[in-house]
């Protein structure tokens, strides 16, 4: 019923409208980047040192917090120029990527943000991102670190440099030593083996002990399995996009996991670090952990009891002999797009990369940094791990980055990937579905909002 | 049910029980009647069972704040297990540079400023709306009415890519300004101006010389008191407790109000443990501004809600 | 009550002072309520309905430049045809059909067990019932999950091991945190309904022998009803709008998804960039609360005020 006031009132709201339309729609920043896909650019953006000193914002969920302010601290310190203020937030994963696109679509960004590799193509697609390839502090850092991870960080774009690298996340098996010994199991090198291994704890243990912790949590872990496999999920093809979930490399992974659940070796109820799964790991329910080198961290924080009979040793192979490993994880330390200070961003995000995981060290247990001056000097890599009983997981680990498959591409979507492929694990572990299904239900969820978002999607 | 026996005031409860030798008879209630003996055990035994049920789970919180960390999760829930209060208030003090308390000045800021201010704008809008009969009144009010039923998100989405693209989101503002309109609130005060304000009153008024506005901050405002403060505290809590609209708003944590902050550090406890605690803790501390307002207001609240309910 | 007429004399273009007066007035009352409406409430929907009719196109490959291009009804579609948002939607239903009955017996019930107690008595039970209405839902949540969780639940301790974050029990266990938070405001809301009525109908029904249950049966609950009526629709307000409770509880559940419910669904695509998609769904929203509002507003109307 269309009253006098109310008409007006509509109308009135009606006429600020056309305002809205003329401000510009597409995404935080029309920047240079933004033209980017046209084609490969040099360096577009200018990158002016600063005048005085300047104070940016760096957004991380590095723990602990302690051990992040001090080194932040350190940098304040030795640059008295640049003030870094270091803000504890959300897990990427756990929603925190959703404040930062937030962020970035109100204007209020950090200057330097933590993104996993697997995201920064999501936040290059919304212009999230600042080429710093022109700053001075980033002419060297190419040469710093592995050649995929610089593609990765260039995210696909040659020459560009929106990311320092921080640590590098190879996948390889964590395994409780006392309990192989016990049963006198062999340490697997080749998945046939792991599947025998476990069906015979099942049997020695009246099923008291899995072999591996896995649900819905662990969607990375099984993209980074895919990833070993020799699986190219997602693939840029031209102008357009490919998903391509489903190959015969990912429905090898997918049906092993799922024949494990049927023998019911996994304990479904625990999964990526949440604490049913710490508790497992503490009172021996569960022999295997498959994950990235960020665990040993965990490990020791997590499950103190079992000190001292955790090792780590490579993952294994579907082949014998094979040598071919993925990642889960791994994070690079971002500029964003729409910060002023981009010389400062720069010269901190490589300090950063540089000595964020030996000060971590001291304090959380181990990362793995992915720069070369890291991995190539085995001082570093070969300090033991008392909680590993002496042994040096980082050096198990350093082995695994050789054997990465160094083409893996990530979408451009991955946010709502990963979202809609953890909804349909649920369905896979609560038995209503399989983890093939939940695959290909995420490729077509997937490839439907990418279409939507004006790219050309073919599915494989 | 036991049969309904009406009190026969010539026998006292004391020579019932020499007689009986059963318990003192039970007061009888506002029917006037007086239950049996089962069914008042009955009825008692259902009110108690209730009762654990609503306040249990507080007695679990406050012993759940006690502990110290590493043992929330192995310790049971009944019983304190080395209680350590006052250093989880302490780290809770530090953590963050005293983040909390800055949530919780925020929260205050939020609801009392959005119900203030929301209360004063229903509150006139209610009373014109009663007191003046115009055409188009009632499409005015369902129009407002009407909006009580729209989810949080078609408000809260659009209002923050709105606010984004004027460069306000994130801001203070951009929680406060949207928490003042409650379609709830203009209808408690339209009903409590419609049932507590005599015209024969405002008609006084008037012949008097006083103007509309200060008939009625002088006369209407103090007789519809228990609807507006009703009112009041029903947009206070919602603001209070309201999450999606400032965790899509808000960018800084030095924003957040006391629902947000706890919600982002319950996406932090893998990576951080002492959160679980200040979680714990920081719940604790937030129900009781809440409490102290129902408190200090109960005189008139409790009367403003039998507005809009029963006309017998 | 004031008429206002319009007392031009002459051509009719002078208007009366008492004319502009009134008009001033009314401003003055119904402007600043009605200009916040405008702004924060008629203005977001008009924007999200404007952004609906939006589609997202790009120029030059993946990482092209995004531009927006009019589409119509297209991201409607969309939305209809999305087995996630129709999930989410049977879910609300199902929450808000447990949910509204549920809460109302229980207030009800409650509340007519405290009318036939001393009022003292009485009182002391209702204000522990009114106890957790105190807590606000974020809090409720991470206490009821830390509850559900086997470690730190108290049915742990006598060895009784429920998954209550399992997909069959995480709907009842979200129903139960909402009749914890909200039982006893409505026992309240029901009590201040009972304790209205004169007790002189009772007498009456007394001398006539009728027993409490059946005084209960025959007089209290007719005379509450509007009351119960009312309840039950700020009821179904509050249940449809279901997000804080599920939202925060995906942390520790591994049986709610993003799309558990409309609202949930609408928050995630914001933060997938799909603005429009997420406009969509706000608007679809709205128009099914409207037209919900409306219906029950018809139906109640008479009874409430």
């Amino acid at each position: 019923m269309p009253l006098g006031k109310t008409r007006r009132r509509l109308i009135g709201a009606a006429a600020l409208i056309p305002l809205l339309v003329t401000t510009p729609v597409n995404g935080p920043l029309q920047s240079a980047s933004a033209q980017a896909g046209l084609r490969p650019q040099a360096n577009l953006n200018p990158c002016p040192k600063q005048t005085g000193k300047v104070n940016i914002t760096f957004w991380t969920w590095e723990g602990p917090p302690s051990a992040i302010q001090h080194i932040v601290n350190e940098f304040n310190a030795t640059h008295p120029d640049i003030h870094v203020n270091v803000d504890q937030v959300t897990p990427g994963f756990s929603g925190g990527y959703e404040k930062s696109f937030n962020a970035l679509r109100a204007g209020k960004a950090p200057d330097v943000d933590m993104i996993e590799y697997y995201e920064l193509p999501n936040f290059r697609f919304v212009n999230g991102l600042y080429n710093a390839a022109g700053c001075p502090a980033m002419k060297n850092v190419a040469k710093q670190f592995p050649g995929y991870i610089n593609s990765e960080d260039s995210v696909g774009e040659p020459g560009a440099i929106y990311a320092v690298p921080e640590d590098i996340e190879p996948l390889a098996m964590f395994y409780r030593k006392d309990i192989f010994a016990k049963y006198n199991l062999p340490v697997p090198a080749t998945w046939a083996q792991y599947q025998s291994d476990a069906l015979a704890l099942k049997t020695d243990t009246n099923g008291t002990v899995k072999m591996a912790d896995m649900n819905a949590n662990d969607y990375r872990l099984l993209v980074g399995l895919d990833w070993q496999a020799g699986a190219m999920p997602f693939q840029y093809t031209g102008t357009g996009f490919t998903y391509d979930m489903d190959s015969s490399a990912a429905q090898t992974v997918a049906n092993y996991w799922e024949s494990l659940i049927k023998d019911g070796v996994i304990d479904t109820a625990a999964g990526f670090t949440t604490p049913p799964e710490y508790i497992t790991w503490n009172n021996g329910t569960v022999a295997t952990q498959i994950g990235p080198d960020y665990l040993t961290g965990f490990f020791k924080g997590q499950a103190p009891a079992a000190a001292g009979d955790w090792a780590v040793a490579p993952i294994p192979q579907w082949a014998a002999g094979d040598h071919s490993d993925g990642e889960a994880g791994g994070s690079a330390t971002a500029i964003m797009a729409g910060t002023k200070h981009p010389y400062a961003d720069a010269v901190f995000a490589d300090w950063f990369g540089d000595n964020y995981p030996v000060q971590v060290q001291l304090y959380a247990g181990q990362v793995l940094s992915g720069a070369n001056s890291y991995l190539n000097n085995p001082a570093v890599i070969d300090t033991a791990n008392p909680y590993f009983g002496g042994q040096a997981p980082m050096s198990v680990f350093r082995t695994m980055v050789n054997d990465v498959n160094t083409n893996f591409q990530w979408a451009p979507n991955m946010t709502t990937v990963f979202s809609d492929l953890q909804d349909n694990l649920q369905s896979a572990f609560n038995g209503s579905s399989t983890i093939e299904q939940a695959f290909v239900t995420t490729q077509n969820q997937a490839a439907a909002n990418l279409r939507s978002l004006g790219v050309t999607v073919y599915t494989k | 049910m036991a049969v309904a026996v009406a009190p026969d005031p010539a026998r006292s409860d004391a020579v019932l029980t020499k007689q009986t030798g059963a318990p003192p008879r039970p007061l009888p209630d506002r029917t006037g009647q007086v239950a049996g003996h089962v069914a008042s055990t009955f009825k008692v035994t259902v009110l108690m069972v209730f009762a654990v049920y609503f306040l249990g789970p507080v007695y679990c919180l406050v012993i759940a704040a006690t502990k110290p960390t590493n043992s929330i999760y192995i310790s049971g829930a009944l019983l304190p297990y080395k209680p350590q209060f006052w250093t989880n208030l302490s780290y809770i003090v530090n953590y963050g540079g005293g983040i909390y308390f800055r949530w919780l000045l925020n929260s205050a800021f939020y609801a009392i400023g959005g119900a203030g201010i929301g209360t004063l704008l229903a509150g006139a809008a209610g009373y014109y709306l009663a007191m003046f009969r115009f055409r188009g009144r009632e499409g005015l009010f369902l129009m407002v009415i009407g909006g009580m039923l729209v989810p949080g998100t078609a408000l809260a989405l659009p209002l923050f890519l709105l606010f984004a693209r004027l460069s306000i989101a994130g801001s203070y503002w951009s929680v406060l300004l949207p928490s003042i309109v409650s379609p709830f609130s203009l209808f408690l005060c339209r009903v409590s101006a419609d049932a507590a304000v005599p015209r024969e009153m405002v008609e006084a008024g008037r012949i008097d010389g006083a103007s509309e506005a200060r008939i009625f901050f002088s006369i209407a405002v103090r007789l519809m008191l228990p609807g507006l403060v009703t009112a009041f505290l029903a947009q206070f809590v919602g603001i209070w407790n309201n999450y999606l609209l400032p965790l899509v708003m808000l960018i800084s944590k030095d924003t957040y109000p006391v629902t947000v902050g706890l919600g982002t550090w319950q996406g932090q406890t893998t990576h951080t443990d002492i959160l679980e605690t200040l979680i714990l803790v920081g719940a604790l501390i937030s129900v009781v501004p809440l409490v102290i307002a129902f408190l200090f207001l109960q005189r008139f609240w409790r009367s403003g809600l039998s507005l809009g309910g029963v006309k017998a | 009550m004031t008429t206002v007429t319009a007392t031009s004399p002459g051509t009719g273009r002078w208007k009366s002072p008492v004319r502009t007066r009134a008009l001033v007035t009314r401003a003055g009352f119904l402007g600043p309520f009605y200009t916040a409406f405008a702004l924060f409430f008629l203005l977001p929907i008009g924007f999200a309905i404007y952004e609906s009719l939006l589609s997202q196109r790009r120029i030059g490959g993946v990482f092209g430049r995004p531009i927006e291009v009019f589409s119509g009804l297209r991201q409607f579609g969309a939305v209809f045809s999305d087995p996630q948002f129709w999930s989410g939607i049977k879910t609300v239903a199902l929450y808000v059909c447990i949910q509204v009955p549920l809460m109302a017996t229980v207030g009800v019930t409650l509340a007519l067990l405290l009318d036939v107690t001393a009022p003292r008595l009485a009182r002391v039970f209702r204000t522990s019932y009114f106890v957790p209405f105190a807590v606000s839902t974020v809090v409720a949540t991470i206490l009821w999950g830390t509850l559900y969780t086997p470690g730190s639940s108290p049915l742990s301790e006598f060895h009784i091991n429920i998954d209550f974050l399992s997909h069959n029990l995480v709907l009842p266990a979200i129903v139960n945190i909402g009749i914890w938070e909200w039982g006893g405001f409505n026992v309240v809301l029901m009590t201040t309904a009972l304790t209205s009525i004169p007790t002189e109908i009772y007498d009456s029904a007394r001398v006539d022998g009728a027993s409490r249950w059946a005084m209960a049966w025959h007089i209290k609950l007719p005379l509450i009803r509007p009351t119960i009526v009312m309840s039950m629709v700020l009821t179904i307000i509050g249940t449809m709008q279901l997000f804080t409770e599920p939202q925060i509880m995906a942390q520790i559940s591994d049986s709610i998804p993003t799309y558990y419910t409309p609202n949930m669904f609408a928050y995630y695509q914001i933060s997938a960039d799909n603005y429009s998609f997420a406009a969509a769904i706000s608007v679809t929203l709205a128009l099914v609360g409207l037209v919900l509002s409306f219906t029950f507003i018809r139906l109640t109307r008479r009874r409430t005020y």
